[in-house]
């Protein structure tokens, strides 16, 4: 009896071994011109060589603490408690992190892989602004050149954002293909990067794009699970029973969801954008209303029609404006081990209002999303629970469109 | 021997009547392959003119059925076809559905510029069990590693992109072709290796003939007169590329 049982899980070992490079259960991959091969393959090698090398850790860690503010706080939101009567809410304030969001997490970690690289160009895509922002500042810092390709209705709504990449030094692309939002913005950031690529780093913003993009993104956010897991079990001893990060591509809800992948008992819950609601054709709710197929590179949900045209897409919040998700959350979605639901424009306003009124607090419209959750998820929750809520970014960016919406 | 010339066109572009009518024009040319872009939303290896000609042709109403009905309508030419598609419109049809429909359109091959080998085994099985080649891609940037792997995964021919970019650039040819040209013919002296991307005239098909190819796709340039609906002048083009290759 015991010997059939090792036999299977070496059966089991051995089909986890086999999986497709570069793939999370049946997505990911690279699906990319021929051009850009290469390129990906030498990423992924210094990449997996300077995440192995103590000086390069060392240097990443130093950034974090000194330059980015880290560790970010879990913080104990008691008024939002008080005023939900149920779980306790801990905010992981990504918000205070350097340039206002997570993405300098990630910013900062691959331009130090570009310096590896030897490559001294950088190109990014940005949506609100914050990738785009963390990708100037960190080129800044590391001497790099830098263009950010953003779509022309993003470089409307996120005016402040534009310009401090400006300021920043970096060279703003508009890009007025489509809907001029960031799926163009991503498309048009990898045909730069196809004709530049032997000089050109490209800092991919979320945790998607062709292999290795998932998984290097994931590595240098997971920062903010990490930190979490560890100062929920320091001040409550027990690890938190929901997880919660609003997501569009997925980087900041990977990165904190990834730290606590193997605690089966913490629940995983991802929030799209809901748009005007999932019910008309305005919304970005990849998750939960799109079919799998390939954009950008990597094989995923997608909002697509029955021909395989990509849709566009709609949030308040550009952030999330994309019909595109990471691979891993796909799996993850598929495998059940996270559950992904939509929140709407409407919905996401009230968590930003509701926030800023009771805890201080100006999130970004993105990370209002999760905020907004809490009107539905609350009530489910019982008093000796534990929420963790990544708030992902501040909201200072948003104000020329909350200004639309708020009349005082 | 003959070199070939491989004219590329956006189907449904500039208009969808005008599929047939640029495929008999094309044919009355006498060219071995003629190449059928499908117009995609996220052309990723596609310069300003094809883009503009896919979003054109999109917007018309173009998909593959469409296509499909098209190509069911006239007498097969005697040209080869050679259907250009990004892989998620292919996927999202059905890879088998899709080779099967492509085979009794009269179709002869398929290229898809954002399928690298790795990710091809299932597709290429699927082309194969149905009589099509799957044509592949080699780049400026390839190793020789990987021009080894592509080249013995190849058949009817390979398409060495002249650029590291994308199509219609108006850069120079890249300075290895020849290089990545003799290293192909190594491994297989036989297989015809065709250049495009940024080939756009008489003068850049010369120039690339001399780096050793077998021939050469021309796009954007013909897609941009075909855009101006100046039929006459883009298939004159095509005859006089034709005429200095012979």
């Amino acid at each position: 009896m015991i010997v059939i049982i090792k036999q299977k899980n070496k059966v089991n070992l051995s089909l986890l071994n086999t999986n497709k490079k570069g793939y999370f259960g049946n997505f990911g991959g690279q699906f990319v011109p021929e051009t850009l091969m290469p390129a990906l393959s030498e990423l992924e090698t210094v990449f997996e060589n300077a995440i192995k090398e103590p000086e390069f850790q060392l240097e990443l860690k130093n950034l974090y603490q000194n330059y980015i503010g880290r560790p970010t706080p879990l913080y104990y939101a008691k008024r939002l408690t008080e005023y939900f009567g149920k779980a306790k809410i801990l905010l992981k304030r990504e918000d205070l992190n350097h340039t206002g969001a997570h993405k300098i997490n990630n910013a900062v970690g691959q331009a130090l892989l570009a310096k590896k690289l030897g490559k001294k160009n950088i190109i990014a895509e940005t949506g609100a602004g914050q990738h785009g922002v963390a990708t100037a500042t960190a080129c800044a810092l590391l001497d790099l050149n830098c263009t950010i390709y953003m779509g022309a209705k993003d470089m409307e709504r996120q005016k402040p954002n534009v310009f401090r990449m400006k300021m920043l030094g970096a060279n703003v692309q508009e890009v007025t293909n489509g809907e001029q939002t960031l799926k163009e913005a991503t498309s048009e950031a990898i045909r730069a990067w196809v004709s530049r690529v032997e000089n050109t780093h490209y800092i991919l913003g979320t945790a998607s794009g062709p292999h290795p993009y998932p998984l290097i993104v994931r590595e240098f956010q997971a920062i903010i699970g990490s930190e979490a897991r560890e100062q929920c079990l320091e001040s409550y001893n027990k690890l938190p029973n929901y997880v919660l990060a609003c997501i569009g591509g997925g980087s900041n809800a990977i990165g904190i969801f990834h730290a606590f992948k193997e605690d089966q008992s913490v629940k995983f819950i991802g929030l799209e954008a809901g748009g005007k609601g999932i019910e008309t054709t305005e919304h970005a709710a990849t998750l939960t209303k799109g079919s799998p197929g390939i954009l950008h590179g990597t094989k995923s949900y997608l909002l697509q029609d029955n021909f395989g045209r990509i849709k566009e897409a709609h949030s308040i919040s550009a952030g999330m404006d994309y019909p595109g998700v990471g691979p891993e959350h796909s799996h993850l979605k598929d495998i059940g081990r996270a559950e992904y639901f939509s929140v709407t424009d409407d919905e996401a306003l009230q968590g930003f209002q509701l926030l800023a009124r009771v805890e201080g607090i100006l999130a970004a419209l993105e990370s209002s999303h999760a905020i907004g959750y809490l009107f539905k998820f609350m009530p489910q929750t019982s008093s000796d629970e534990i929420i963790i809520l990544n708030l992902s970014g501040r909201g200072d960016k948003d104000i020329p469109i909350l200004s639309q919406y708020f009349d005082f | 021997m003959k070199k070939l010339l491989i004219p590329f066109f956006t189907a449904g572009h500039p208009n969808i009547n005008s599929i047939s009518q640029i495929i008999q024009a094309l044919d009355k040319i006498g060219l071995d392959y003629i190449e059928i872009g499908l117009p995609h939303s996220d052309a990723l290896a596609d310069g300003p003119i094809i883009q503009n000609s896919s979003f054109k042709a999109l917007q018309s109403g173009m998909n593959l059925e469409v296509l499909f009905d098209n190509l069911k309508m006239h007498k097969p030419p005697q040209s080869k076809l050679i259907l250009f598609s990004y892989y998620n419109p292919l996927m999202c049809y059905g890879l088998e559905k899709l080779a099967e429909r492509w085979k009794q359109s009269g179709g002869h091959s398929i290229l898809v510029p954002d399928l690298p080998f790795e990710e091809a085994g299932e597709f290429k099985q699927i082309c194969e069990d149905n009589g099509l080649n799957l044509i592949f891609l080699i780049a400026p940037t390839s190793t020789p590693e990987r021009i080894k792997q592509i080249t013995e995964m190849s058949s009817e021919f390979l398409y060495l992109v002249s650029v590291t970019g994308i199509t219609g650039s108006q850069q120079d040819l890249s300075e290895n072709l020849g290089e990545i040209i003799r290293e192909i013919k190594l491994i297989k002296p036989n297989l015809p290796v065709v250049i495009g991307f940024g080939i756009s005239n008489p003068e850049t098909a010369i120039k690339a003939i001399k780096q050793g190819a077998d021939g050469i796709v021309i796009g954007s340039a013909l897609v941009k007169l075909l855009n101006e609906n100046n039929f006459t002048k883009a298939f004159e083009l095509i005859k006089n590329i034709k005429a200095v290759l012979n």
